[in-house]
This record gives structure tokens, sequence and C-alpha cells, in this order.
């Protein structure tokens, strides 16, 4: 890859992905509306909701922590997006691998409960509370998916996987290889991604939005940024190992949209469940990725 | 226990002995390590002293060092040599900040502390460095040396350990979440209005232990050099490391760029973040109450008991009869185990002469019988 080349990747790379965000928030909206027969708003209503936002006069916080973590939050997202290898672009694989990038998704998490500490808002903390609850129980399926992966296919480069999976044909695909863990995993993203029924975290109904309740103006705006490249970002983890990747943009925009569309298929009819009922879920997924790495060991 | 064999027969002999054909002393080691890991490191999560939860952490994270070294692989070996360094950075750094806290509030009771980052944001910084260190998030060093035992456990086919790792690290985030936010975050407590920062006696050795912590995380290979030598001393495989990480035959990681890219994002996040209006910092009593006013006689805060999610999942598996009875089986095996090691450490001052003197005629022996 060129020096020029690169440096245009690593410009386009978010805005590209802030854009597929974009898209596929606004496609939430109208899913959403159509299922509950309402016409919905248009398509790209995240992007107009991020410009109102950034324009409102009044930005209010809590004192300097408050302000750099939602610095924290966006840059931690920004990071882990240029270790995530997409078609054309994964010049930053060879500085990190899988167990980075999971651990540099931590970044932007740590970040906002510390902002959200600083609002001393009780809503604020029993939110974080039970987001870093809800964090132990989806990471651990997610982890235990990887490790079976990994340990399979002798590698923890995300980059080694993808190159695996496209050599060995539809058939070599995660979710087909291994299908206890593919499953497990789409369970775990999600928790992930709060969508119901694991949305304990927001609950608007009971704590006030929870981390949200103090966030306004640019800050939930920058929020809003962060949310809509996150959502591509870990739905392109999980077509990276679980769907074999993708060689090319409109074959992994194709991708994007299908898993996009389970998740929020499931999101729609189900109600809010509580963290016990969530680790009732979690402990029973690990299992099953326990068994998944038992039949790719044997 | 662990120690004492490695002290015994070295690592070179522990692959060797082997139990029987299935089990060897490695795998023992590994998963009492595991259980060393995850079993005090959720035992912090429900501490209400600050002290008496990194107490607890001290000993999970040795749990790691354990893990690393039996895994007896070039990498894990290093990963845990390597822990053992960071954990010294990290839990000096956190216990400088609550010896910080303490120093003036008088108290480190977790239920009855709260906003101090108005008050001492130095001992702020440095706890958040250090909680940053001891979960193993990237940029700082804690995460090298995790990285290193995860990949370790992975590679060569622990995939249980390799879990509990995990298992243990995501309670560590929680536990030192609790830490800093019931001690810096959340409502300042009246009491606490006259509270100063510390002097500068105890402000250097907190920003000197940010610097180390984030240096050796950005620059591992400053300490690997080190422990590439340990290993070489050990007659093992040396870790192929660079000056910023692990060299490209034993793995892609490279903390310094990592850490640029991170310092990027930050700095178009700040781009963005002043495209915004301007903002008003504004007092903790202004604050949503949904309707109610706040004000000094109205406590609002959340600290007590904070992870009640948890505690209602754990508590009714922890007082059942077989747990509390291997608890109790165990308590009474310490207990018994501690008398042998009461006869050594005495806690009579001339005992301890007796063995510096008696040491130092073994060195000297030692070193006289060299030449």
């Amino acid at each position: 890859m060129s020096t020029l080349s690169l440096v245009v990747w690593i410009i386009a790379y978010p805005v590209i992905i802030f854009c597929i965000g974009v898209l596929l928030g606004g496609y939430e909206r109208k899913f959403s509306a159509r299922v509950e027969r309402r016409i919905g708003p248009s398509w790209i209503q995240p992007f107009y909701d991020v410009i109102k936002l950034m324009n409102k006069k009044t930005n209010v916080s809590h004192g300097y922590m408050h302000d750099v973590a939602i610095l924290m939050l966006l840059g931690g997202t920004l990071l882990t997006l240029y270790f995530v290898p997409v078609p054309g672009f994964s010049y930053f694989s060879q500085f990190g691998d899988f167990l980075v990038i999971s651990y540099l998704l931590l970044i932007p998490s740590l970040g906002m409960a510390l902002g959200v500490g600083e609002t001393a808002n009780p809503n604020g903390s029993i939110g974080i509370s039970r987001a870093l609850q809800m964090l132990a129980g989806y990471e651990v399926p997610f982890i235990l998916t990887f490790i079976g992966v990994a340990m399979k296919e002798q590698t923890t480069s995300m980059l080694d996987i993808i190159n695996i999976q496209q050599a060995g044909g539809f058939m070599a695909w995660g979710l087909i290889a291994h299908p206890l863990l593919g499953v497990a995993a789409l369970i775990a993203l999600q928790g992930m991604l709060n969508e119901k029924p694991f949305e304990v975290i927001v609950a608007p109904h009971e704590i006030a939005t929870g981390p949200m309740t103090e966030m306004g103006g640019k800050y939930l705006g920058i929020m809003f940024i962060q949310h809509l490249i996150a959502l591509p970002l870990e739905l392109t983890i999980y077509i990276n190992l679980f769907l074999g990747g993708a060689t090319n943009w409109l074959e992994y925009l194709v991708k994007l949209f299908v898993v996009w569309t389970a998740l929020i298929s499931v999101n729609m009819v189900f109600g809010r469940f509580r963290i016990d009922s969530w680790w009732k879920i979690s402990l029973p997924l690990a299992a099953l990725g326990v068994i998944g790495i038992m039949l790719n060991i044997a | 226990m662990t120690m004492f064999l490695f002290a015994g027969f070295g690592l070179t002999a522990l692959n060797i002995v082997t139990l029987n054909k299935y089990v060897s002393v490695n795998e023992v080691l590994m998963i009492i390590g595991a259980f060393t890991m995850v079993v005090p490191t959720f035992t912090a999560l429900f501490q209400h002293d600050a002290k008496e939860l990194m107490t607890w952490h001290s000993i999970g994270q040795g749990g790691y060092m354990i893990v690393g070294i039996a895994s007896s692989t070039t990498l894990g070996v290093a990963g845990g040599l390597f822990h053992v360094f960071n954990h010294m950075t990290y839990v000096s750094l956190i216990l400088f900040s609550i010896a910080a806290v303490e120093y003036r509030t008088g108290t480190t009771n977790l239920n009855k502390l709260g906003g101090l980052i108005k008050k001492q944001p130095v001992a702020y910084l440095g706890m958040l460095f250090g909680i940053i260190g001891l979960a193993g998030i990237p940029p700082m060093n804690g995460f090298v040396s995790k990285w290193l035992i995860y990949r370790a456990l992975i590679l060569s086919g622990h995939p249980f350990i390799a879990l509990a790792a995990f298992f243990a690290t995501l309670g560590t985030i929680l536990s030192v979440y609790k830490l800093i936010h019931n001690m810096f975050l959340g409502q300042l407590p009246e009491r606490y209005n006259d509270i100063k920062e510390v002097g500068w006696g105890m402000k250097l050795p907190i920003i000197f232990m940010m610097a180390v912590v984030w240096l050796t995380g950005a620059f591992p290979g400053i300490v690997l050099s080190v422990v590439a030598d340990i290993q070489k001393s050990l007659g093992l495989e040396a870790i192929a490391y660079s000056a910023h990480g692990v060299a490209a035959e034993m793995g892609q990681l490279n903390m310094l760029v990592i850490n640029i890219v991170f310092m990027g994002g930050l700095f178009v996040s700040w781009l963005i973040y002043l495209a915004g209006g301007k903002r008003k910092h504004i007092g903790q009593y202004d604050n949503y109450a949904a309707g109610h006013f706040l004000d000094k006689s109205v406590p609002y805060n959340y600290n007590y008991n904070f992870y009640a999610g948890m505690d209602h999942i754990f508590e009714g598996a922890i007082h059942k009869p077989p747990v509390k009875r291997a608890e109790q089986a165990l308590a009474a095996f310490v207990s018994g185990m501690s008398e042998y090691v009461r006869r050594i450490f005495t806690g009579n001052i001339t005992t301890y002469a007796a063995y510096v003197v008696a040491a130092v005629v073994v060195i000297l022996l030692v070193l006289g019988g060299g030449r």
C-alpha cells in the first residue's frame, strides 16, 4: 500500500464508517416504524439529530473529567476502528491482533463511565453499574467464542482468520464451521449493541436514560456520533470472525445489513430483561461456547 | 507454595516432573493460578474499604504471574515476569493515591467518600492511570503483560485457563471502577468541602509513578530486555521484543502505534468538541432530580452496594451449605498450615537477625566456593 493511498484511507475511513452508521441507524428507525405501522423519519435522521445537537447553545458540564470523558469515548472508538480490517484497508492489523481490539473496545466504556461518574447523578451511576455488569456478561461468551476460533486456527490475528475463511470458501465461514460459537457470539452482540432485551442500561422509564441523564448539547451529540461509528464497527468484528469478512464493499454492506436486520428484528419483539435474567442467559451461552470449543478441539 | 516449588525444582525441572501421563505439575499449577485469579478478584468486588479491595487484587494478580510462568512457553513466562514488574508499579501508584486521600480525609471507607476529584485532582489522575494499568487496558503497561499471557494460553491450548484470565480481568474492571467512583466521583459530601490537595512530597511520587506506568506501556522494550535476560539465564528461549512491543515473529503488538493512533483519535474528537457551542461548568446541586430541588441537606448519591445485581446473583450461591463447608475446611487447612509458617516468622526480632546472619554466611560461602 503506497503512502498516498494510506493517508487517504486514514482520513476517509472514519468518515465512510460514520456514513454507514447513519444509514444503519436510519434503517433501524424506519424498520421499527414500519413494524408499528408508522411512516417513520427519513433515512438519514441520525445525521440531522447529530447536527441539531452539535448546534445547541446550552452546553453544561460538571467538570473537566466530564469534558475529557467525551473525548475518550470518541477517541477510543476511532482508535479501535483502525485496528479492525475492512475490504481494502488492513494496514493497522500488523500492529494489533484481536486481543488488542477486544481491549481497545473497553476504552470508550471506561471513558464514559468516568465522565458519567463526575456528573454526580445517581441515575447515571446506576446506569454505569448496570453497564459494567452487562459488560462482564457479554464479554465472557464473546471472548470464549473467539478463544475457540483462535485455538482451532492457531492464530490470534483477525486478518489471518479472515484469510483462512476466504481461502476455504463458504463452508469455512465461522458460522458454518463452528455454529455453536457463531450463535453464542450473535446473542452476545445483541448485548454489546444495547439492543432489547438487553437494554437495561438506558431504561428510560426507570432511571431517566441512565448514563445519558446529565448529557446534553454537544456532549450528547458526540455520544450519538460515537454510537453511529461503534455500530458498524461491532458488526464488522462479527462479520470478520464468523461470516468470512468481505472481499469487496458491496459484499460488506450486504452482510452488515443482513446481520443488523437480524438483531433489530429481535429488538422489536422483546421487552427489557433484568440484569440477573441477562446472567441467566449469558452463563448458558458461555457453556454453549465451551461445548463448541470441545467439539473444535476433538 | 508455587514459588517454593519454582525455587526448589526450577522451570525446566518442572517440565520433566509429571505426576502421570495425563496430569503434569504445570497443569496443576495453572489450575491453582486460575482459582487465584478469579476468587480474590470477585471477593474484591464486595469490599467496603479501599485498602482491603486492593489487597484482594494483589492476591488476584499473583494468579496471572503463576499462570504465565506455569504455561512454560516463551510468551507466557515473559508475560508472567513482566507482570511482576507492572504489578509493582501500578499497585504502588494506586496505594499512593489512596494514601493521599486518607491523609486528608482520615478514612478509606468507600461508603463515606465521594466527589474528591474536585479537591484532589492529582490523586485522581494517579488513581486513573493506576486502574487502567491494573485492569489491563491499553495504553498502560498492565495490558502488555496480560496480552502476552492471553496469547500464550490460547496458542498453547488452554482455553479454560484463558477464559478464567479474561473473566478475572472483567471482575477487575468492575471493582476498580467501584474504587475510583466511590472515592473520587459522585457527590462530594458537605464535610469534605474544605479538603485541599496534598503537598508536593506526596504529589511527586504519584506523578513519577504515573510516568513509569505510561512509559513502560508505550515502550515495553525497556522492561522486556530485562525479562529476556532472565529467560536466558533460566535456560529458556528468550522473547523476541522490539522497543515498543513484541517482534513480528511472536505476534502483532506495537504499543507505540496504539498510543499515537489514540492521540490522533483524541485530537479529532477534540476538534469535533470545539465545533460545538461554548460549554459552561455547573455545580453538583445543579442536577436532574425528577423535579425535586437539590441542596446541601439532600444526599443524592449512589455508592453503597454498587453492584447490587451481581450481589443478588452470587449471594444465594455463597450461602449454600456445600460452599460454606468447603470454605470452613479451607480456612481450617490454612490456619493449620500457618502454625508451621509461624515457627519461621516468629515476630521476634532476634530470630530475624539470626536469619540475616545465616543468609550472609551462605552467600559468602557460595561466592567463595565459586572462586
